[in-house]
């Protein structure tokens, strides 16, 4: 399935700014369930200069920088991707997730996982009563995770930060567990910005990814842009702005089915 | 400092002689001498210098030297890797949790591509302490800036200068060396395009930071720019130091800021900090020293890893001895711990400020709190063995002392290699004190002495500096912020010393006892004339008692004066020492007075026109024009003129009965009586006085003056514009005098007249903030709300 995303970022200031730069975390992330045909940046103000790198988690990262005064700036993302399917495994089939807390906190195989075990300010690891009794001993992890999700979702419908709370219970036990910020759709032309999570399930099956706000694993109405440790990481549009009164920024995202682009 | 069998060791022998050859009262004279030297320029209270150094001998020094250099290439080796391809990681070597739950590791300085290979460790600093077995141990590695390197060179300035008998009978290596090689290397960090030496500028957090007097004397040891992150911009992708004559191009910043601390964009919880500077060195745009991310390898956990990374990256054997040290999440660490935890200090294995806690000496309870912690998390735990470093003597108050000390060493990479400062700083640990990583404030220092060894340094001294690096000046431009600096120091001394002059008149009228008619309305009306100055904030009444006392509880005075103390530390760097020395006393001279009472004040008013006397002339006469004391210059002239016309309108809007006396206040304000009576005896005339105080401008005093010197001071600064506003202004006064001169009485209109010129001087203020000193607007985070 081909997909076009359009991301529009709207800076709205009270009043001038002098100085801005930004971080945009906006080009999804090329992955086995998510290819990426077509990708272009835009942005009102003429004189921004636009640098691009890959962060330390492998995201596509873009730094904005505008030197010179402006009032509203817009900073619109295009991209086309093909969406592939992906399958889940069966809950009974992934190990007992004792086992992965083990793996996780051996030095060589897990070195990579191990960094998504540890909390952090947004989402740090408490030990949680409520959040163990969904994990007693030996459950599959898989099995453990719905059911933990299943038990929070009257909690988490819809609710903001649901995702840092999932990855606070998870890490509390030892569970290694990641941060994803992208784009859900939920009909043509009615999509929005939206985050999730990934459990790691250990070498066999790898990162399983459940979108705890809508209690459901996560499939192809989720567009990948990256993962991180929490918000800060990867939240799509932030920066440091001088001047500006109290700018707000307001986000719109619209995805519809697509043609592959020509050549 | 004796030897297993009660013997001198022999490297103490010169020290120790030159003090027994003192008496008890010379070595305390000595140490009361240091320590009011210290005051004096500013260091204490921030450290104190002991008067007895800490000599090491050179083959012990050549030893601690040499594993230190291992040590520092290990610890560039260990970085490299880190934000590098991880290898120690995926290897096992090194566990994921001191790294990734390391706040001083910084993700933001793992993008790729990063810039070519620039070295991470330019500078280092060891602390070492020597057991009981006489071996010095590392305690702790310091790769965020070298904490003390200044105050090592500064004490050992310090001795020379106060106890100089102690260098006759031994032979010193000198630091200086240490510190030419230091800055050549900065300088050939970085080679512009068209082979000019690069603009190199050392970043503090500010006058605020108990260890800015180090990062302002070390600035002028490498004679680079002292600078603050408000002074900094990154524009283009490039480093900019915001200067009156526009926008200079950094190219190294020596950092004096921990990393997570250098730039809100890369770590959006950073207050301050400068926009984009981490992607500006990603590109090579800016070399920063040490590298941002270097602080990662304080964590102290490491040290248990550290002779297996030497072996694993240099495939060498670690040369220098760690304090023995393991962390807690390793197998059997925490039984090793318990079985003799009276031998074990715990500390966290991630943060290197807390001080380590002796199991021993912790109560039942908070030992079990610590052991549940532990057992919790293991990982963030770290022990390493009771360190009982060796004692040194000390100045005490009834003579010698011995006192525990950790030396502290520094190391600096000069494009070659490393090189060890020949000296180093000595702390000395009073009782109650620990072992913590940093320096406290008011801590005792000793300087370190490496003593010749005879054999090795017959040759003469090291020839290790190149010629070309003998004399750097950097021709950086005056940063905006330290001009705005002078010219309100210039202001609020201006307004000290109008408050003082009008307190004064009102003082000396008051203390005659029982005024006369006159009197009364005078001191009214200079209570009238503090206001209008906004010397004093609103009428409370408008006797003057009333408007002194307001403005010195916390109106125009006591901020005048506060703001005129905070500005002199501020802009120490830019004074001359004596200068700097001098206004402050002066400045705590007045303080004292002001708190006095009433009754004192007309002395303190007297110490606050000493200030101002300072500034206009001691400060001034040693500065050259340019910068500094041009802005100082304004700053004075322009506050004058606010206060000298608000004081005229304010004297002159009474009764024409009252217009004699009205008159002679006027001259006496403007310190012109003796002027005005040796031209026209003592009748008053309405057109000679205000001939003398609004137009003469052969009168320093007068208004006109001001504006011609401001006009000046403003054509110099390079503002046409400007200057042309002020000369209008002198037209102005001019006229008004001419016009009111032949007009007895005075005409009405004249206060109203001076109000007007009031109103366009606090005009032309504005203009010349905007003009000079706009500052960027203050930086603020912002970003998608969480989904």
């Amino acid at each position: 399935m081909i997909l076009k995303v359009r991301h529009e970022t709207r800076c709205a200031y009270a009043s001038q700014v002098s100085l801005a730069a930004y971080v945009l975390h906006l080009r999804p992330r090329d992955l086995p369930w998510q290819q990426i045909l077509s990708f272009t940046l835009q942005v009102s103000h003429e004189s921004s200069r636009v640098t691009e790198a890959e962060d330390h988690f492998g995201n596509s990262v873009a730094w904005l920088f505008l030197d010179s005064p402006h009032e509203t700036l817009w900073i619109t993302a295009e991209t086309v991707l093909e969406v592939l399917p992906h399958g889940h495994p069966d809950p009974a089939s992934t190990p007992a997730w004792e086992h992965l807390v083990r793996l996780a906190q051996q030095r060589e195989a897990a070195h990579a996982i191990a960094e998504f075990a540890f909390g952090t300010a947004l989402a740090p690891a408490e030990a949680n009563v409520w959040a163990a009794s969904s994990f007693p001993p030996g459950r599959p992890v898989l099995a453990g995770l719905l059911d933990l999700m299943e038990r929070l979702a009257p909690v988490l419908q819809g609710r903001t930060g649901a995702a840092h709370l999932m990855l606070a219970a998870l890490r509390g036990l030892g569970l290694p567990a990641r941060y994803v910020s992208g784009y859900r759709q939920d009909g043509p032309h009615a999509a929005h910005l939206h985050t999730w999570i990934a459990c790691w399930l250990g070498p066999e099956h790898g990162w399983i990814s459940v979108d705890p706000v809508n209690n459901r694993l996560t499939g192809d109405e989720h567009v990948w842009l990256g993962w991180g440790r929490d918000h800060a990481d990867v939240n799509p549009v932030r920066g440091v702005v001088q001047g500006g009164g109290q700018p707000t920024l307001r986000a719109s995202v619209d995805i519809w089915p697509a043609t592959a682009p020509q050549g | 400092m004796v030897d297993g069998r009660g013997g001198v060791r022999p490297h103490w022998r010169g020290v120790l002689g030159s003090l027994f050859s003192m008496d008890a009262g010379r070595l305390a004279d000595r140490a009361r001498r240091l320590e009011q030297v210290g005051e004096a320029e500013g260091s204490a209270p921030s450290w104190r210098c002991d008067p007895v150094p800490l000599p090491i001998p050179a083959p012990e020094f050549a030893a601690l030297e040499d594993g230190l250099c291992q040590r520092a290439r290990l610890l560039e080796s260990i970085l490299a890797d880190l934000y590098g391809p991880q290898s120690m990681l995926a290897d096992g070597v090194l566990p994921p949790a001191l790294v990734f739950a390391n706040p001083a590791f910084l993700r933001a300085c793992r993008a790729s591509p990063a810039a070519p290979a620039a070295p991470f460790l330019q500078n280092y600093a060891a602390d070492l302490v020597r057991g009981p077995d006489g071996i010095w141990r590392v305690l702790a590695d310091r790769t965020n800036g070298a904490l003390g390197i200044g105050y090592a060179r500064e004490s050992r300035r310090l001795l020379a200068r106060v106890v100089p008998e102690l260098f006759r009978t031994s032979q010193v290596r000198q630091l200086r060396p240490f510190f030419e090689a230091w800055q050549d290397a900065v300088l050939r960090t970085v080679a512009r395009p068209d082979g000019s030496p690069p603009v190199v500028a050392l970043l503090t957090p500010g006058a605020q930071n108990p260890h800015w007097p180090e990062h302002l004397a070390l600035s002028r040891d490498l004679a680079c720019a002292l600078v603050e992150a408000q002074d900094l911009t990154v524009q283009s992708g490039q480093l900019y130091l915001m200067t009156l004559n526009g926008q200079q191009q950094v190219d190294v910043l020596l950092r004096r800021v921990p990393g997570h601390g250098l730039d809100g964009l890369a770590h959006p919880g950073a207050a301050g900090g400068i926009t984009g500077l981490l992607e500006a060195a990603r590109h090579g745009a800016v070399h920063i020293l040490n590298h941002p991310g270097a602080g990662a390898i304080e964590a102290p956990g490491l040290a248990a890893f550290m002779p297996a990374l030497c072996r694993r990256l240099l495939g060498e054997r670690l040369r220098l001895a760690t304090v023995p040290t393991m962390w807690l999440a390793d197998d059997g660490a925490q039984r090793t711990m318990a079985q003799g935890f009276g031998r074990w200090f715990v500390r966290p294995a991630l943060d290197p400020a807390p001080p380590p806690q002796a199991l021993g000496e912790l109560s039942h309870a908070d030992r079990a709190r610590l052991e549940r912690a532990i057992a919790a998390a293991p990982w963030q735990y770290t022990a390493c063995t009771a360190v009982t470093p060796s004692v040194a003597p000390c100045h005490g108050p009834d003579g010698l002392l011995a006192l525990p000390v950790v030396l502290r060493l520094y190391l600096m990479h000069d494009g070659q290699g490393w090189r060890a400062m020949q000296g180093g700083l000595a702390r000395v640990l009073r009782p109650g004190e620990h072992v913590t990583e940093a320096l406290p404030t008011g801590a005792v220092f000793k300087d370190v002495w490496v003593l010749t060894d005879e054999s090795r340094d017959i040759r003469g001294p090291d020839p290790a500096v190149p010629a070309q690096g003998a004399v750097h000046r950097v021709a950086a431009g005056l940063p905006s912020r330290v001009a705005e600096d002078f010219f309100w120091l210039g202001r609020h001394v201006e307004r000290l010393d109008a408050f003082a002059r009008l307190g004064r008149a009102g003082l000396l009228r008051r203390a005659r006892g029982a005024p006369l008619p006159r009197e009364t309305v005078e001191l009214h009306v200079l209570g009238r004339c503090l206001y209008a100055a906004r010397l004093a904030e609103a009428e409370h009444g408008t006797a003057l008692d009333d408007a002194i006392r307001a403005s010195l509880h916390d109106g125009g005075a006591a901020t005048a004066l506060n703001e005129a103390a905070r500005l002199t530390e501020a802009l120490r760097d830019r004074i001359a020492v004596e200068t700097h020395t001098l206004l402050r006393q002066a400045i705590r001279g007045a303080r004292t007075g002001l708190q006095s009472g009433i009754d004192g004040l007309v002395d303190a008013m007297t110490g606050l026109r000493l200030v101002a006397t300072i500034v206009a002339g001691v400060m001034a006469d040693g500065m050259v024009l340019g910068g500094g004391r041009l802005f100082l210059e304004a700053g004075r002239r322009v506050e004058r003129a606010r206060i000298t016309v608000t004081t005229l309108a304010t004297v002159l809007d009474q009764p024409a009965c009252r217009m004699d006396s009205a008159l002679r206040l006027v001259l006496e304000l403007c310190d012109s009586t003796i002027t005005y009576r040796s031209r026209y005896l003592s009748v008053m005339q309405p057109g000679p006085v205000l001939d003398l105080v609004l137009a003469d401008t052969g009168n320093p005093r007068a208004l006109a003056t001001q504006f011609a010197e401001l006009a000046a001071l403003l054509a110099a600064a390079g503002d046409a514009a400007l200057a042309e506003a002020a000369a209008r202004l002198g037209a102005q006064t001019a006229a008004l005098a001419a016009q009111a001169a032949g007009d007895i009485p005075l005409p009405d209109a004249l206060p109203d007249a001076l109000f007007g010129i009031g109103a366009s001087t606090a005009r032309l203020l504005d203009q010349m903030h905007l003009r000079f000193f706009a500052p960027l607007p203050a930086a603020q985070a912002v970003g998608l709300a969480l989904a």
